[in-house]
């Protein structure tokens, strides 16, 4: 267990919702359970704009990356064997999707205590999604450091063992493993995931989200404030406080008092 | 109504054929599929062979001149990158009133009107139109982006990977700017992207590409998947794979034989489908 400023991380961590990934650049304080700061060698980022490709082969990338971080020939060889990377391949004639998957299988090189990874699916064609996220999964659980994943995409919770739902790195709400949602920023969140739909079939989400400095910052867009005076006024004004809503923490001042 | 007759780009597209269609169509299809070389083909941007009608015209036999007068009046384009089709230096409104006095259409009061008509259809503000590019998030400009493509009601528009660089929440939303937009012009999208849940949507007839060809096409593609391709594509057990020699998909298909790796399926009809696999026909 890993406190990453006020988020407690366990296992695989996400971080769902829009603008949250600059909490993985800001000063932030990273202890152990017991209170002790990790050290920052200990604390690997990889960002999801990953976009270079230096011209070498994927086993040469790997052991220039082991190089600068304290990695063996062992670590490398694992690395190639469970992202499933072909050693020999070019880095330059790789897909997104490959060089994604790359990218966090260094997570193998040197010594890891935390994991921050960048929404890589953003960059990645959406029928190779599902194959880019088992691989960070197995990748993180053969890793077994604490991790914390961006996504925007309700779509690939299922590999997450704990999940935040927020937007600019402010948690909305927290769900230890659960996969039911409150909040109405996660009900919307959970709404845009579309399947294949009939010919003309409208999406349900109808209008951009956009989220307010002051009060609860979904307040401009949420449905739920609007249907009553109280609580918007609420809403508009106060930042909510975190309730306890069958097995999550929601910040929504819906939730006071039920 | 469109139809390609053996559309060629050198080593991106091979012989991309579609027989007459009415409505929407949609072209599925991975990065590495070169899909997007079929919009850059047919919008005269890069070199290519074959023929690409609209309405029974050839419109890229016609000369460089006639053809600047096609474009945005036959044909637009709904480029992925919502910022391409703008110059910083112009505000939006100028675009539309560029369009409209270099082709002899109108006026500037009249192309400032079509662009308010529009840009109401699609739900923004009407001060949008005094607004830069540089000043639009990435949903307002895909909108005004819309807008620009479809204000004189061409035949066709290429739409290009809608959900580039858009999260999910952004991506319905322009989804539904689209299907509103289908309900009030006459156009035909050509829909080209990733997602087959916005083809699915959007597309009255699905190409499914891989590599360069096309590898299964018709109404019931989505429903019915025939190809192993498209069938792992919509599973989602999809894998990166290399090109194989015969069937491109033979390196990584399950069903493959000797046969694939080394001779091209011709491809038949299979039901409403059009299929490219020596799997066919039973």
């Amino acid at each position: 267990m890993i406190f990453y400023g006020q988020l407690k991380l366990n296992g695989i961590s996400c971080f769902l919702g829009e603008d949250n990934e600059g909490i993985a650049t800001s000063e932030v304080k990273v202890t152990d359970q017991y209170g002790n700061e990790i050290p920052r060698a200990m604390i690997r980022y990889i960002p999801s704009n990953v976009k270079e490709r230096p011209p070498t082969t994927v086993e040469e990338f790997l052991k220039r990356i082991a190089t600068r971080v304290g990695g063996n020939s062992d670590q490398i060889y694992k690395a190639i064997l469970v992202s499933g990377a072909d050693p020999s391949r070019k880095l330059t004639q790789a897909d997104v999707s490959e060089l994604a998957v790359l990218y966090v299988s260094t997570l193998f090189l040197g010594d890891v205590r935390l994991a921050l990874i960048g929404d890589l699916l953003s960059k990645v064609d959406d029928p190779l999604k599902l194959f880019v996220m088992k691989q960070v999964y197995k990748i993180l659980k053969k890793v077994g450091s604490d991790s914390l994943v961006f996504m925007s995409s309700f779509k690939y919770i299922g590999i997450c063992d704990k999940i935040f739902v927020g937007a600019k790195g402010e948690v909305m709400e927290e769900s230890e493993g659960s996969k039911e949602f409150y909040h109405p920023y996660s009900k919307v969140l959970m709404d845009s995931v579309i399947g294949i739909g009939k010919r003309g079939e409208r999406a349900s989400v109808r209008y951009p989200v956009t989220f307010s400095e002051v009060g609860c910052a979904f307040h401009d867009s949420c449905e739920l404030s609007k249907t009553d005076r109280r609580l918007r006024r609420k809403c508009i004004l106060e930042r909510p406080k975190t309730f306890r809503v069958g097995e999550n923490r929601v910040k929504c001042w819906y939730f006071e008092g039920k | 109504m469109i139809e390609y007759d053996c559309l060629t780009v050198k080593e991106k597209l091979e012989c991309f054929s579609l027989r007459q269609t009415v409505g929407n169509v949609g072209i599925l299809g991975e990065e590495n599929s070169n899909k997007e070389y079929l919009a850059k083909a047919s919008m005269r941007l890069i070199s290519s062979t074959g023929h690409f009608y609209i309405n029974g015209e050839d419109v890229l036999s016609v000369s460089p001149e006639e053809f600047k007068d096609y474009l945005w009046v036959k044909l637009s384009e709904i480029p992925s990158d919502p910022y391409l089709l703008f110059s910083e230096l112009y505000d939006i409104k100028s675009h539309f009133v560029e369009i409209v006095i270099s082709h002899g259409i109108g006026d500037k009061h009249y192309a400032e009107e079509l662009a308010l008509e529009y840009v109401k259809l699609l739900g923004l503000e009407t001060s949008i139109l005094d607004k830069y590019t540089f000043q639009l998030n990435p949903i307002d400009a895909k909108k005004v982006e819309i807008a620009l493509a479809s204000f004189l009601n061409p035949e066709v528009i290429f739409v290009e990977d809608i959900g580039s660089g858009l999260n999910d929440v952004q991506v319905n939303v322009i989804l539904n700017s689209l299907l509103d937009m289908e309900s009030v012009t006459g156009s035909s999208f050509v829909v080209l992207d990733n997602d087959p849940a916005v083809i699915s949507r959007l597309a009255d007839y699905v190409v499914v590409m891989y590599k360069g060809e096309t590898i299964e096409e018709g109404e019931d593609v989505l429903s019915f998947p025939l190809h192993p391709y498209t069938q792992a594509y919509l599973g989602g057990y999809l894998r990166p794979s290399v090109a194989g020699r015969g069937c491109k998909f033979s390196m990584s298909c399950p069903f493959s034989s000797s046969k694939c790796k080394e001779e091209r399926p011709k491809g038949t009809n299979v039901g409403s489908s059009f299929v490219r696999c020596n799997l066919y026909p039973w």
